[in-house]
């Protein structure tokens, strides 16, 4: 007979449907013969029933117009930008260029460590003086003579995923967007 | 053993894979059948009905765009899910970064109540007592939700709210089906603690 530990974490499965045949028998014998299971499963299976009528609100009015406005207003900025000659990455080394932005995006963040190594070597590369922040400009000069840069940045890898911004790269490389590697970042243009 | 029935998250993935095809009109479809669905998941997470229509907008905008990666043997909903539950996660952990408001600490002004109102189209139907004691009942939900870790919660919103398998949920944050079942377990024991004096259970467990 399974014991109460045996069973406990399987009691919200249990609840879900999620269990299979051999995991549910043992449940169920379990509970048919433990009255403090036999509570904890119903408490449980009660406020999974409580969050079942909570409410959301409708879509906006004009929801689908304006996703389609801002789907243009992207492309036209985007034709905006393709007029400039931004040197972009080759698509073999998009995931290096990713991980080059998302230091830079780091850095702007508040990661004093990449900050300070970085700096310097933004300073020593003539894209802008020591102790100056490098904003957007700086990024989007980033062309394919930079792998001390990019070297460094993956060097910098365990600070970037203590900043989550690695996390999404799986993501984010399936993007089109990525062919700007400034968009992808757009993490807190909004609200 | 009942024939299959035709869901919209059938039709989605009609309109998805028709739009993937080159039908443009089918993208302002699928934007309109499945749109109340991820501005839901993004109201869950806390966000006001502005921010989170945004943020659907924003996730409309990314399915437009990768629309190429999308394969068919992908559950549309799941991966649009997918997609706006990252969206709202970076935006979550950019706040924290910068110290911003937190995401349910905005002020709950007008158009909040306003909106929090609308999925209920009965609501003056109801006697002021019991509508009173529903909109506090889900005040403490909404907050006993936006108090579990962030992975529990988005585990339980996809799950609870979304209809997603663990399985679905295991694929959208990267976790395997164990880590999915006790991430839904201690996510459910928190909120049966920290709801306590709402739950009602019945006398039999099942």
């Amino acid at each position: 007979m399974a014991t109460c530990d045996d069973i406990r974490t399987d009691l919200v499965a249990y609840v879900d449907g999620e269990l299979d045949a051999a995991a549910r028998v043992a449940v169920e014998g379990h509970v048919a013969s433990c009255a403090a299971c036999r509570r904890e499963l119903a408490l449980l299976r009660a406020t999974g029933d409580l969050l079942a009528g909570l409410a959301a609100p409708a879509p906006a009015a004009r929801f689908e117009e304006r996703v389609r406005e801002r789907l243009a207003k992207e492309a036209a900025r985007e034709r905006e930008g393709a007029r400039e000659p931004i040197r972009l990455p080759a698509p073999g080394r998009l995931r290096r260029a990713f991980l080059a932005v998302a230091a830079a995006a780091a850095i702007l963040a508040g990661g004093t460590t990449v900050y300070l190594t970085l700096s310097g070597r933004l300073g020593r590369d003539g894209r802008g003086t020591p102790g100056e922040l490098p904003g957007e400009g700086g990024i989007a000069r980033y062309g394919a003579g930079d792998e001390a840069l990019e070297e460094e940045a993956i060097a910098k890898l365990d600070i970037l995923e203590n900043l989550d911004l690695v996390e999404d790269l799986e993501l984010l490389e399936s993007y089109e967007a990525l062919e700007d590697p400034l968009q992808g970042l757009d993490l807190e243009g909004r609200g | 053993m009942p024939a299959p029935r035709a869901t919209p998250a059938d039709d989605a993935q009609a309109l998805m894979l028709a739009f993937q095809a080159g039908e443009e009109a089918a993208f302002d479809r699928l934007v309109a059948a499945t749109k109340a669905d991820v501005v839901a998941l993004a109201y869950r997470y806390g966000l006001d009905a502005a921010r989170a229509d945004d943020l659907a907008q924003e996730t409309f905008i990314r399915v437009y765009k990768s629309r190429a990666t999308y394969r068919p043997d992908a559950r549309f909903r799941a991966w649009l899910l997918r997609i706006a539950t990252n969206l709202v996660i970076s935006e979550a952990r950019a706040r924290k970064r910068a110290r911003l408001v937190p995401l349910d600490a905005g002020p709950g002004g007008e158009d909040d109540e306003a909106a929090a109102g609308q999925g209920h189209e009965d609501a003056r139907a109801e006697p002021p007592e019991a509508r009173l004691e529903r909109e506090e009942l889900a005040k403490a939900i909404e907050a006993a939700i936006q108090e579990l870790p962030e992975t529990q919660r988005a585990a339980l919103i996809l799950n609870r709210f979304h209809d997603q398998s663990y399985e679905e949920v295991g694929a959208a944050l990267g976790m395997s089906l164990e880590a999915v079942k006790s991430l839904l377990f201690r996510a459910r024991q928190n909120l049966k603690d920290r709801l306590a004096r709402y739950v009602r259970p019945d006398a039999d467990g099942f």
